[in-house]
């Protein structure tokens, strides 16, 4: 038979061992995030410089296209009227390269917007790290390479709110 | 009640420490408008290039054109001229101060005129002014041409303020889209209590 104070002992090491494993739960638990995942395709649409530029881009675009629009009615009246067949050619010209110019703008102003948005995100990114202490901030584009990522390390909607307040107060 | 009066007084008071400004002589004035700690002078750095945007108060602006001094008749009259408006200097250089930006990374005299152009007639086009919930566009623009003297290149900026406010009240936002070097917009904000602690002039 077990004495009195073996099992207050016993008892004793046993609650010891509790509490220093719910400390030492808590303790892993508490370190600061070293690594952090940021779907890039959300930061890059969520960034507020980015729809904005968007937006300047997209008037230029309209107004071009709108131009289309009348030399393309002026060609198809032409048409359907018979004038003279080198008026014809030279406003089936003028909609030709008017069209290939568009497409061309488009992409340029695509690719411009990409240019620009990055140039701001990336060093935006690098403060962001240094100041929250992480060691790498991996970005998910969908394109595999991350395959599963739970809530704990996503900071997207962080990020993207620290990069947005940065764009209005002036960075 | 002695504490009910206690209490109005030391309210009061309050109230009379916030009404009253503080108040600078020029050379502290002209120090506070340019030191960045006091918000007005706000800057961006963007791959290498710097962009300093300068809000002028009123007094400010008088100072610079009178060089440095308050006691010309024309004060009050160009004080007058310039109530309802805001003013700004756009800046940019690269940091590391080499070159100017007319110059920067090109490879020919067209680009050089190309880029001149812009500043001097469109650069206006690309610059706005959020002044509260109204964004506003450029009443006057002037590129200062320093003829690649020094590596800062200027751009001054007026606006007329909305609904006929006498000076700058409400939280600006400012925005410049750079379309030469492609390092997308440009934005500054001064918020309301920038603009209401700036110091009275006195001379």
């Amino acid at each position: 038979m077990m004495q009195k104070n073996e099992r207050r002992l016993l008892l004793y090491c046993l609650a010891m061992c509790v509490v220093t494993g719910v400390i030492v739960t808590w303790l892993i638990n508490s370190q600061p995030k070293r690594i952090a995942v940021v779907d890039a395709v959300k930061l890059f649409d969520g960034y507020n410089m980015k729809n904005e530029l968007e937006e300047l881009a997209k008037r230029q675009l309209q107004a071009e296209s709108k131009q289309i629009d009348s030399i393309g009615n002026a060609l198809e009246m032409a048409k359907v009227v018979h004038t003279d067949e080198e008026g014809i050619k030279r406003l089936s010209y003028s909609y030709d390269y008017m069209k290939s110019k568009l497409q061309k703008d488009y992409e340029q102003s695509n690719h411009d917007i990409n240019e620009k948005v990055w140039k701001r995100l990336n060093p935006l990114l690098q403060d962001y790290g240094k100041k929250k202490h992480l060691h790498l901030i991996i970005g998910a584009n969908g394109m595999g390479s991350v395959l599963y990522n739970d809530d704990y390390f996503d900071l997207t909607n962080e990020v993207i709110k620290y990069v947005n307040t940065r764009y209005a107060e002036g960075n | 009640m002695r504490k009910a009066i206690n209490i109005f007084w030391v309210l009061i008071l309050l109230g009379m420490c916030d009404a009253c400004k503080r108040t600078l002589k020029i050379a502290d004035y002209v120090r506070y408008v340019n030191g960045k700690e006091n918000g007005l002078l706000k800057k961006v750095e963007v791959d290498g290039f710097e962009y300093s945007v300068q809000y002028k108060p009123y007094d400010y602006i008088i100072l610079m054109e009178n060089k440095g001094s308050m006691m010309s008749e024309n004060t009050g009259k160009r004080k007058a001229e310039l109530a309802g408006t805001a003013w700004f200097n756009i800046s940019i250089k690269r940091n590391d101060n080499t070159t100017t930006l007319l110059r920067y990374g090109l490879s020919s005299l067209d680009q050089y005129n190309t880029r001149l152009d812009y500043y001097l007639n469109k650069a206006q086009n690309d610059i706005w002014l959020l002044y509260g919930k109204d964004t506003i566009h450029p009443a006057s623009y002037l590129f200062e041409n320093n003829y690649n003297l020094t590596p800062q290149e200027t751009m001054v900026v007026g606006f007329y303020l909305p609904k006929g406010d006498n000076c700058p009240k409400e939280k600006m936002q400012l925005s410049y889209n750079d379309q030469v070097f492609k390092n997308g917009i440009i934005k500054v904000t001064y918020a309301e209590k920038i603009l209401d602690n700036i110091p009275d002039l006195t001379y």
